[in-house]
């Protein structure tokens, strides 16, 4: 996508986790939906306190498992039955028995896949660029012990300094602008 | 390694429940973060690093001479014959993807059952996973007779239109391993995503910034994309679980599928698996104890780690024993001539010495010293004792697949086996190439996930009041 | 310049420069000896490659057409093309400076078809025979493109029925033997055969009489040579002829005494050291074996009896129901005690304290003999003294045997019989008086062969001019003035008698690859008509009497053509009826046996290279010798106590000597061996064999000296270093019955106990048993076979409704005689890499089918079981299961197949087979660049190449072509119409194939027999080749093991 003009949003730094999740819910509270939080490890309490609640890798995972294992069993019946239907030792054609194996290993193997790949999809990675990045102190600190609770230009209740008096309410370390 | 630790002793143990700290106190987000990456980012490498990163390498080379040398003049180079088709190769292949189940195990099992401990060495124990992996595939494709015709056994749909057979346990190697492999890499990866961001953040020069940008993939910490990269996580180490403990099932089933005695018998799934973790924990403590030494990482991991791979070894290590229990009881018992000649031949056959020494390295020597809390806290002895382990193994295999072939159903065609020096150069060519690939992921990646360590530290604790108003 | 150089030099360049220089000489037409010229020099690929290149250039296609006019259509068919390119190439590759594979100029007459009208890859078959000194080998010999591929035993003929051996197989390979020597040489220059002809007739018409021409001969086997020997004598009276065959020189067979015995009409066989069972270096192998084996295959209906009194171990004794061992120097005076007690007059036994075993042995011979008059027969040993011969014919005659179960009569199967020893012997001495100008040596290496107290090669020296007629530049050929090169028995025209007399046409297969000569040519260079080729004198020599059996006289022509189509000259055997006098009374002295702690020596024929002629030959080299297993090597063979006394184990080296000679030899067991004797095989330790036998093993003619020829006393001992045997099977000694569960008393072999223990995989009974329980076979922990339904899936359909035929194979091994001919035979049908004797040692060895040999009992004296062990084709195969890609698989009509192209070589397979009969390709092992051995490979047959699994088939190739001739014809297939190779070589028809879906096929019925058995049945494999469970007929006066001895002294 061509590079915006202007202002991403703001962005308030935390020294710590509850600081972050304390501002989060009150401004989930007032109202504001474009916001996100950041921070160097997990931190449930804040996701649920912006409002993330669903998730659908789980699904794709089952998804891709079913998939994979139908595929493998199919495969193999094909094979051996249709193909290339072989005497091998007086066995019988369709030793489904002997189908197991396999078809296991593929369910598990497209259902990992799809779990990684989907939750990279969801999470719209490999995302080089991010206008967060410009903000010096989130790049020194998000990855490393800072918590950081974002308002984005996109929501209507944005003003700039509005919003800038609104966050210092919370008493973060900083509030910064993000430029694209 | 003395002083240093005598020093930090009295911390080592939580006086709240008097068990070994997980990580000595005194830790912050950004010391954690700091310690663990100057490792990788600092320009200047360890000469010791070095060092044996030269014998690694020649190592790895002497393994390519070896290939080179067997692909030009086949697999005759080795000491395989009738009856005894198949030596080294299988035994190395066994031996290594055993020692990779128990990255996997504290990567994924642990992480299910909620071991908090297991978070600061579980990302060299997944890399120990990977590279034990590419040592043991090598060995499938190396020891058939026409290499380059190994895709072969790939359904694919080939002008010929002839397609594998889906009886073979070989078969089922095929998917297992390849599908071990794959979720192996994929997991680690996934979970190496956030380090690789705080590497990237915390990189001075532009050619790392620009690589761990590039593997960090525009990590953020959205705590978004974190609640998703939880579930996966768990979906993947649920995965994971059945995953491993299928694998070496599947790679027993090579054996057990056979009609021949000394392969054929129903418990070797079971004991191959508690095999495969009872070496795999061995090596994780072969890596562990050099590295925390020389990277001085005593804090992150403690003996508390040391203590309880030695505890798991203990446990899995008794499996093994009664697997090796139900074999004798069952050659007796059975009452079938196959399986008592085959269990006598084993112990006092010609190859008689190989069971002894397995006997010796796998039960006489751990079982008896692992109960020892004190002997579990003495890093040198826990570091020889898993050599002495896999050692034991190893033998194991040799035992289960050269022994029993040597002697089997008609006594004309009994024969011996002895290794050339091929065997043994490709044996220690893959334990060289396994070195030389993990010096370098320590060299040049996070080897103890920081992320997960930081939700260990005290900072990571939130307010009991916050918490509780985060649950509505 | 010539194009041969750029190709050695550059590969690259070479195809371009062909074709200029063809493009060049266009002027002038290219002949094929052009062609073979510019090839020479250019080898295995490059050869080929070149060839190709050639074969599309006009001139080269002129050329051939000029050559081989019938091959002109060729060209239009692509296929046929190829397949007649190839016979081209060959021949070009081969042709060296001679000519190229055709048919011999004459007319030789095919089996089934004459040649003219010859199809490209359809095989034609010939009958010849294979001259050997004990008498010949009728055989039927399979060419493809006028290649001989195949030697088996002639069908027809009544000495051998089909029968063959491995030494008659092996000289297939002996034709195509890289190694032989391509030119006439003289003092180590090429020259031509008429350079030779002319010096030598001209030098032997100097002296006028003859004096000083010496010809040294193996032994003469054809009547044609015999023939023109005597004319050169009528010529040349004081020509000598000397005769020396150093396996037989010195024995009874060699002195113009001819006897046939009959197997098949004798209830008692008594072998007094006769080995008549373990290969042709005896008399009459081929027949006798086949009516010994005949009387064993209907215990129901009542069997012989064998007794066998040795002084080694062979496969008679361990055939036999009640073997003796005495030590060579003994039985000469046991055979004395036994013509004694059966009456024989005249006869005073030496003094010797005999055991009491010995005695109750000889007791209980004796009355089994008296109550069986006219119904026994006694053998007595080539190589013993010859009283031996004298008193057992005299007890022979005494009981009534004569005209029964021996036959005696005037004339010999060779045709000059004379004292071999004897002969030598004065020869050396004229060489020493300097009266021998020219030494003209036929067929003989006696540099090598000759016994060492004559000196030979010094005597040699003394000879003006020597002559040497030999395939190989061998031992005599590299100091000989003159050598010539000798066509192969395939290659020339010749004749010979076998043991019943009957005389067969020896006609060439093919062209003498490098334009051999034959002993014919040599002497009749000094005939009247020099230049008469070998095809007139041997018709000189038969159409006289072809006339005479000629119904419409006159018609010669068909006669001959009969002859050469049946492969023999009808009324030509030797007139049984004619009742040659054999006294009752014995004249001769008897040697007394040496004292009991003196060491004896014992020489015989190796099994397989005989005197060391086939040393060259890989087949013959590689296939594990009976009761042994050695292979690539022989050895000091002896019994345990012996290599306790001596402080050695296997594979040390000790040093024997005899006189003055000395020799070194790896230590080898041989179980049940006599005590403090020590058996080595002739034939070995070769200088200048070839690249396979040079070097191999030690030459044990060091130690034999004419004063000793079969037997000798020396002395033994231990001399430091190690000398690596390869012994192809698990080795007995290696293992001690004492291990497992106690069984066996710690003498016994462990194999042994195993087998015929738990394992149930030899099944046996005595007489007495099987009489009072025909079932036998099927009762024990083990014997048991598994009903159809003992499994979780549907059984695979074979009935007759699913499928026209099943093919099964039945193995009796009451009447195999572990000799080895299927090996040989095996490998020269389905092109059989050799790995040489490293590979071999570690277990490589390539057999398809192999003879497994447990030893019962005692290891000083054990019983021996033979079993011939091949792919089982089990129904349900567990090696099938267990291939990722489908490489091994069943057929239809339940053949256990192998894909070789499919095949990636993981070996589960084999490590699965509970029988262990699949062979893996460790390395490269077949040859694909020396080009004789590729015009000798079977061209229905993959070479199979490095990296891929392989084993017996049952022959696949062979049933096809029956399918699809007998589809052409519209019928089912007969039943015996698909032979095996093992089985059409086996002597004994202990093997029989089949369809099992026909129950009328021999097959069927024998599967039904009670004695009919599955080995590891219990592991419900489902086998489809069985096994006839052994009957022995055992005298009940006589215990089982002989001797009370501990082997694990040793």
């Amino acid at each position: 996508m061509p590079p915006r003009e202007g202002t991403y949003g703001l962005l308030a730094e935390f020294e710590t986790p509850g600081d972050l999740i304390r501002a989060a819910r009150q401004a989930r509270q007032d109202g504001w939906r474009r916001l996100d939080c950041y921070s160097p490890y997990p931190l449930e309490e804040a996701a649920e306190a912006i409002g993330f609640h669903r998730n659908k890798v789980p699904l794709l995972t089952l998804i891709g498992g079913l998939l994979g294992g139908a595929a493998m069993f199919a495969l193999q019946t094909w094979i051996s039955t249709l193909a290339y239907p072989i005497n091998v030792g007086g066995r019988p054609t369709y030793s489904w028995t002997a189908f197991v194996v396999p078809t296991y290993e593929w369910t598990i193997l497209w259902a990992g896949l799809s779990a990684a790949y989907g939750t990279l999809a969801l999470c719209g990675l490999p995302e080089l660029y991010h206008p967060l990045f410009n903000s010096p102190n989130f790049r020194d600190g998000a990855t490393t012990d800072k918590f950081f609770l974002c308002l984005e230009a996109l929501d209507p209740k944005f003003d700039l300094v509005e919003s800038r008096a609104y966050l210092q309410a919370f008493e973060p370390l900083s509030v910064t602008e993000v430029e694209y | 390694m003395a002083t240093s630790e005598v020093k930090i002793d009295e911390q080592r143990i939580d006086p709240a429940t008097g068990e070994y700290r997980v990580i000595t106190p005194g830790q912050t987000f950004r010391g954690v973060t700091e310690k663990i990456t100057r490792l990788v980012l600092t320009p200047h490498t360890p000469l010791g690093w070095f060092a044996i990163f030269g014998i690694a390498g020649a190592g790895a080379t002497m393994l390519m001479v070896a290939v080179v040398w067997l692909f030009l003049k086949g697999v005759g180079i080795w000491a395989i014959s009738q009856p005894v088709a198949w030596g080294f190769a299988i035994i190395n292949f066994v031996w290594w993807i055993g020692i990779g189940h128990a990255g996997t195990l504290i990567s994924a099992i642990l992480l299910l059952f909620k071991q908090g401990w297991r978070n600061s060495i579980n990302r060299f124990a997944e890399a120990m996973t990977i590279f034990a992996v590419v040592c043991a595939g090598l060995f499938p494709l190396l020891h058939v007779g026409r290499p380059w015709l190994g895709y072969w056994l790939l359904p694919l749909p080939l002008t010929m239109d002839v397609w594998p057979q889906f009886r073979s346990p070989l078969m089922w190697d095929c998917f297992a391993v390849s599908t071990y492999a794959t979720i192996s890499v994929v997991f680690w990866y996934l979970g190496m995503i956030p380090d690789l961001a705080t590497m990237r953040d915390r990189s001075k020069t532009r050619l790392s910034q620009y690589v761990y940008g590039m593997l960090a993939m525009g990590w953020r910490g959205s705590v978004r994309h974190w609640a998703r990269y939880e579930t996966a996580s768990l979906l993947l180490a649920g995965l994971a679980t059945p995953l491993v403990l299928s694998v070496h099932t599947v790679i027993s089933f090579d054996f057990a599928v056979a009609v021949l005695p000394g392969w054929h018998t129903t418990i070797f799934p079971p004991y191959f698996v508690a095999g495969a973790i009872y070496s795999g924990f061995a090596m994780v403590l072969s890596l562990a104890i050099p590295l925390r030494k020389f990277y001085h990482l005593e804090h992150l991991v403690t003996l508390r780690h040391i203590d309880n791979c030695g505890k798991v070894m203990l446990a899995t290590g008794f499996i093994v024993a009664y697997g090796y229990g139900m074999e004798a009881f069952m050659a007796w018992y059975s009452a079938d001539h196959w399986e008592a000649f085959t269990f006598w031949n084993r112990a006092f056959g010609p190859m008689g010495w190989s069971y002894w020494v397995l006997i010796t390295c796998n039960l006489a020597i751990p079982l008896t010293t692992l109960w020892s809390r004190k002997l579990r806290r003495n890093m040198l002895f826990m570091f020889i004792l898993s050599i002495i382990v896999n050692t034991g193994m190893w033998f194991e295999r040799f035992v289960i697949i050269v022994t029993s072939l040597s002697r089997d159903f008609l006594p004309s065609s009994w024969g011996t086996y002895r290794a050339t020096k091929w065997d043994y150069m490709t044996y220690f060519g893959t334990v060289g190439l396994f070195v030389f690939l993990f010096l370098l992921f320590v060299r040049f990646l996070p080897m103890i996930p920081m992320s997960e360590v930081r939700t260990m530290l005290p900072g990571a604790k939130i307010k009991p009041k916050v918490a509780a108003e985060a649950g509505d | 310049m010539n194009p041969a150089a750029n190709n050695a030099e550059d590969p690259m360049g070479n195809a371009v420069k062909n074709e200029k220089d063809m493009a060049t000489t266009s002027g002038t037409p290219m002949t094929l000896a052009q062609v073979r010229k510019d090839l020479k020099g250019t080898r295995g690929k490059k050869f080929w490659r070149s060839l190709d290149e050639l074969a599309d250039t006009p001139e080269f296609r002129a050329a051939v057409e000029k050559e081989f006019p019938t091959a002109a259509q060729e060209w239009v068919d692509p296929v046929s093309r190829r397949s007649f390119l190839k016979v081209m190439g060959a021949s070009l590759a081969l042709a060296g400076l001679a000519g190229c594979t055709k048919q011999p100029e004459e007319k030789i007459y095919p089996y089934v078809k004459a040649p003219e009208d010859l199809v490209l890859g359809e095989p034609m078959y010939f009958a010849t025979a294979h001259p050997f000194p004990t008498g010949a080998v009728p055989l039927l010999v399979k060419s493809s493109e006028f290649r001989p591929i195949k030697i088996d035993g002639n069908p027809e003929h009544a000495y051998n029925k089909g029968g063959s051996d491995p030494l008659s197989q092996g000289t297939l390979l002996a034709m195509y033997d890289p190694d032989r020597s391509q030119h006439v040489r003289y003092r180590g220059e090429n020259r031509s055969w008429g350079e030779f002809v002319e010096a030598f007739r001209g030098k032997v018409a100097s002296t006028k009489d003859g004096t000083g021409i010496y010809f040294l001969s193996a032994t003469i086997t054809s009547p044609t040579l015999a023939r023109q020997w005597k004319a050169v004598q009528a010529q040349y009276p004081k020509a000598k002829l000397v005769q020396y065959e150093p396996a037989l020189a010195g024995t009874w067979a060699e002195q113009g005494i001819n006897v046939q015995f009959d197997t098949g009409a004798a209830d008692i066989l008594v072998s007094l050291d006769a080995d008549f069972i373990s290969g042709a270096a005896y008399p009459g192998f081929h027949r006798l074996v086949r009516d010994y084996a005949n009387r064993r295959k209907h215990p129901e209906k009542g069997m012989n009896r064998l007794y066998a009194v040795e002084s080694s171990t062979t496969t008679t004794g361990m055939k036999a129901e009640h073997r003796l061992l005495l030590r060579a120097s003994e039985i000469p005076a046991f055979t004395a005690e036994l013509a004694k007690a059966v009456g024989v007059t005249g006869v005073n036994p030496p003094a010797y304290d005999w055991t009491g075993e010995q005695k109750a042995y000889l007791a209980a011979l004796v009355k089994d003999l008296k109550a069986n008059p006219g119904k026994s027969v006694l053998m007595p040993g080539l190589y013993q003294d010859r009283s031996v011969y004298d008193l057992a014919m005299a007890i022979n005659a005494l009981l009534g045997n004569i005209g029964k179960t021996a036959f005696v009569s005037r004339d010999t199967v060779n045709p000059i019989p004379s004292d071999q020893l004897a002969g030598i012997k004065s020869l050396v001495a004229d060489l020493k008086a300097g009266k021998v100008d020219w030494l003209v040596m036929l067929d003989s290496n006696p540099i090598y062969t000759a016994p060492a107290d004559l000196d030979f090669p010094t005597a040699f020296n003394k000879a003006k001019v020597a002559v040497h007629l030999g395939s190989h530049l061998d031992e005599t050929g590299q100091i000989a003035h003159w050598h010539i090169n000798s066509a192969h028995y395939l290659e020339s025209w010749s004749d010979c008698r076998a043991y019943d007399g009957t005389v067969s046409i020896v006609q060439p297969m093919i062209a003498p690859l490098y334009g051999g000569k034959s002993a014919h040519d040599v002497l009749q260079s000094l005939l009247n008509e020099p230049m008469l080729s070998a095809y007139e004198t041997v018709r000189a020599t038969w159409l006289p009497v072809i006339k005479k059996n000629e119904k419409v006289p006159g018609d010669v022509e068909m006669g001959w053509r009969k002859v050469l189509h049946d492969g023999w000259i009808e009324g030509t055997a030797f007139d049984k009826t004619a009742k040659a006098t054999v006294e009752t009374a014995f004249h001769g002295t008897v040697p007394a046996p040496a004292s009991r702690d003196a060491l004896e020596i014992i020489f015989r024929p190796e099994p397989h290279v005989y005197d060391g002629r086939w040393a060259n030959v890989g087949w013959l080299q590689e296939i594990p010798r009976p009761v042994t297993n050695l292979s690539w090597d022989n050895g000091a063979l002896m019994p345990g106590a012996l290599i306790t006394r001596l402080n050695v184990v296997e594979e040390d080296i000790v040093e024997m000597s005899v006189g003055g000679g000395k020799v070194k030899a790896p230590v080898v067991a041989m179980p049940g061996h006599p005590q403090n004797s020590v058996t080595v095989y002739l034939g070995y330790g070769r200088e200048f064999a070839g690249r396979v036998g040079s070097g191999m093993g030690f030459n044990a003619y060091l130690i034999r000296n004419t004063w000793a020829p079969f037997y000798a006393t020396g002395s033994i001992g231990k001399v430091p270093g190690k000398w690596g045997v390869a012994i192809t099977k698990s080795h007995y000694q290696d293992h001690r019955g004492k291990e497992f569960g106690q069984q066996g008393n710690g003498d016994n072999s462990l194999e042994g106990d195993e087998a015929l223990g738990p394992r149930g995989i030899i099944r046996y009974a005595t007489m007495e048993e099987f009489k009072s329980n025909p079932d036998f076979a099927h009762e024990g922990v083990r014997y048991d076979t598994p009903s159809k339904d003992t499994t979780l899936f549907p059984n695979w359909d074979y009935s007759k409704q699913a499928t026209e035929n099943a093919w099964a194979m039945s193995i009796d091994m009451n009447s195999c005689v572990g000799c080895n001919a299927c090996i040989a035979s095996c490998y020269a049908e389905n092109n059989i890499a050799v790995v040489g004797k490293q590979q071999a040692r570690i277990g490589r060895i390539m057999q398809w089918i192999r003879i497994d040999t447990y030893f019962e009992g005692d290891l000083a004296a054990p019983r021996a079981h033979m079993q011939p062990m091949l792919c089982q084709q089990c129904e349900d195969a567990p090696c099938e299961l267990v291939c990722p890609v489908g490489a091994t698989l069943h057929t239809p009509e339940g053949l256990n197949m192998m894909v070789y192209n499919r095949c990636v070589g993981t070996r589960f397979c084999s490590n699965n087979c509970p029988y262990k009969v699949r062979r893996f390709n460790f390395l490269l092992y077949s040859d694909y660049d020396t080009p004789s051995l590729k015009l000798m490979r079977n061209p229905d047959v993959t070479v199979r190449s490095r990296g891929v699994m392989e084993k017996c088939s049952y022959c696949v190739q062979r049933i096809q072509e029956a399918k699809i001739k007998a589809d052409k014809e519209n019928r089912p297939i007969r039943d015996g119409e698909i032979v095996t190779a093992c089985q059409q070589a086996c002597p004994a028809d202990a093997i029989v194939f089949g369809n099992k879906n026909d129950k009328t096929s021999r097959v069927s019925k024998l599967r039904e027999n009670q004695r009919n058995y599955q080995v590891i049945a219990d592991q419900n494999t489902r086998p489809r080749t069985t096994y006839m469970a052994e009957v022995l007929n055992l005298n009940p006066e006589l215990e089982e093991t002989p001797e009370e001895f501990s082997p694990a002294k040793g």
